[in-house]
Parts: structure tokens; sequence; C-alpha cells
């Protein structure tokens, strides 16, 4: 196959034609540098905002009756339904007020990724040093005082609500 | 995790649906083929909205439309790396299985604080440490996700427990009593 300068704008030579190789997913992983694949742009949301999401949709499908809830019995269903049960037990606001007052206060955050703000609105460490060892990333991304200021600002959210 | 995330499914149509009520044939039918459907990378939980249906393009040779639908869904993946919370549901000699959403995790004995073993003798079957750290089923325990492998349709990971902070909560999940 005659090949012309790769620089020289026009191609003569017929690119090989051969499948580009799928996109790695194995270095995907949440440590010190997040990688997580097609989702690094995606918005991340906490448990607690999981599960006011999908019981607003379930209700909202239920009022309008045009579509069905997935079936308890099958095995998608089951899915849905042990990711609902998992999002009762494990959510830490359970309304809809405390939700979005933690919502807001994440955002005001500009340099933390998505990721590690839904991160610490699901986990809702004590202490910075929690955080840090739990949230690998946040190391190089946060002081110790003001990710304490933060994780106390939570806190106080989550007292405020349940007493 | 949990994401809202773009997708998108080509779906078919037969011409006996054509007619007043093709989207809504549509969209049943998406919410019936995706949710609850585990992909090998992520689980889609909900279709949230369909933000767009194409135009229907009739297949040449059979009367079939397939139409592509963008939609937003619920979804969850594990990552490498990451901490998460789940509960208990079966422990042996080897380690336990933990339960993360719709994820069956599993926590080997290697990874394990050495000082929490086995107890064989315990019923139900449990990890201990003799004191007031124990492991048995319906347990809340925090896991650091150490591996993801997928397959068609199915996810398994295993996670660690050896690190600081992780394992039992030292506080209890009931919130009536406040944190010290």
């Amino acid at each position: 196959m005659a090949s012309t300068n790769p620089t020289n704008g026009s191609k003569i030579t017929p690119k090989i034609s051969s499948r580009s190789r799928e996109k790695r997913t194995i270095d995907e992983e949440a440590g010190p540098e997040l990688k997580l694949g097609e989702f690094q742009h995606s918005s991340a949301i906490t448990v607690s905002e999981a599960r006011e999401l999908l019981s607003m949709v379930f209700k909202h499908r239920l009022e309008q009756g045009k579509y069905e809830l997935p079936k308890k019995d099958t095995e998608r269903g089951a899915v849905v339904n042990k990711t609902q049960e998992y999002l009762e037990i494990f959510s830490r606001f359970k309304n809809r007020e405390s939700v979005e007052a933690v919502d807001r206060l994440l955002n005001s955050q500009p340099d933390l990724d998505p990721f590690e703000k839904a991160q610490l609105g699901s986990l809702c460490c004590d202490s910075a040093e929690e955080a840090k060892t739990l949230i690998p990333s946040l190391e190089a991304k946060k002081s110790d005082e003001e990710l304490q200021d933060l994780l106390n600002e939570i806190t106080k959210l989550r007292n405020f609500v349940d007493t | 995790m949990f994401f809202i995330h773009d997708l998108e499914r080509v779906l078919i149509l037969h011409p006996s649906f054509f007619g007043a009520n093709m989207r809504e044939h549509l969209v049943t039918a998406l919410l019936d083929q995706v949710e609850g459907l585990c992909t090998g990378r992520y689980y889609i939980i909900c279709v949230m909205e369909t933000t767009h249906i194409s135009r229907g393009r009739i297949i040449p040779g059979s009367g079939i439309a397939e139409f592509t639908i963008q939609y937003k869904a619920l979804v969850w993946k594990p990552f490498k790396g990451e901490t998460v919370d789940g509960i208990v549901i079966s422990v042996n000699k080897m380690g336990f299985f933990a339960e993360v959403g719709p994820l069956s995790v599993f926590v080997s004995s290697h990874l394990i604080p050495g000082d929490i073993k086995f107890d064989p003798t315990a019923n139900p079957p449990q990890f201990t440490d003799n004191g007031d750290q124990v492991i048995e089923k319906g347990t809340h325990i925090r896991i650091k996700l150490i591996g993801t492998r997928m397959d068609v349709n199915r996810l398994y990971a295993i996670g660690s427990v050896k690190e600081d902070f992780l394992g039992l909560p030292m506080f209890i999940y009931n919130f009536i009593i406040p944190p010290v």
C-alpha cells in the first residue's frame, strides 16, 4: 500500500479497518484519584437523595396510573425491592427538607467532586480523619479544619431533624 | 454509589401497537426491559424520565418499527476503593456475605481484623472478638470494596473491613440516641 507523508492533509491510504478496542474498565476505581469511567461527569447522589427520588417516582407513577411499578416476585423486581429496603435503612436524612439542606450545604463546596460530595452525604463521618480514610480522594483536596467544619454542619442537620 | 445517568435504548414496536398510544407502549416496554436490570457494569434501579423518543424507523422487510429512546435512570454502580454500608446476610468460616443494595459483597476472613475471629460454636454463627464486636446475620457493617468482577448480567464484589473506621459502627444507627 502506498503511503503519503502523514503530516500531509490528504489521505491516500485507506485507514486500516479494525474495531477500536473497547474502553478498559479494569482501571476504574475510587481511590486517591477518582477514575470513574463513564460516570466521571455523571451526577452522583447520596443515599438519602436516592431514597427521596425513588419514592417520589413510584408515588407519581401510582397516582398517574399509566405505568406499573416493577413486580416484586420477578428477579428484576427483587433488585428494585432490595434497593428500596436498603435505602430505607441507610438513609440518614428522612425528609425532603433535610435532604435539600444537605444538598445545598454540599454544593457550596466547589472544589469537591460530585462523587466525594455524595460519599460525604451518605457516610456521615464524624471526624475529618475518618472522612479522609474512607474517601481517599479527599486527602489532597481539603484541609482537616475545613473538612471538620463541613462534617460538623452535616451532623448538626442530622441531629436537628431527628430530635 | 448511586447516580442519575443518561442512557439510551433501542426498542421495537409491532404495527399492531401503532396508533394514539404509541408513546405509552414504548415507555411500558422500556420499564419492563430495563428496571431492575444488571447490565454487568451497574444496576439500573428505576427510570426517572424519558428525555427523548426518536421517530420510528420501519425495518425493511417487516412492518416492525424501531425507536431510540433516551432516558434518565437511577443507577447503582460499585467502584473499587469505595466505602459502602451493608447488612450481613450469611456467615461461615471463610468470611461473611453482606448485601449492599442489590449486590452481595464477600468479605474474606483474611480481610477481617485479627482480633475478630470465627466462632463455630455460637448460634447463629458469628465473628466475634469476645468483647462487644460481633458480626452475625443482620449486623450493619461498613465495607471498603476491594474488587469487582463483571459477568454477563451479574456483578460480583469482594470487600475488606480491615482498615480504620471500617466494620462495625461505633454508635448505634438509632437516631434517637444522638452521638456524643
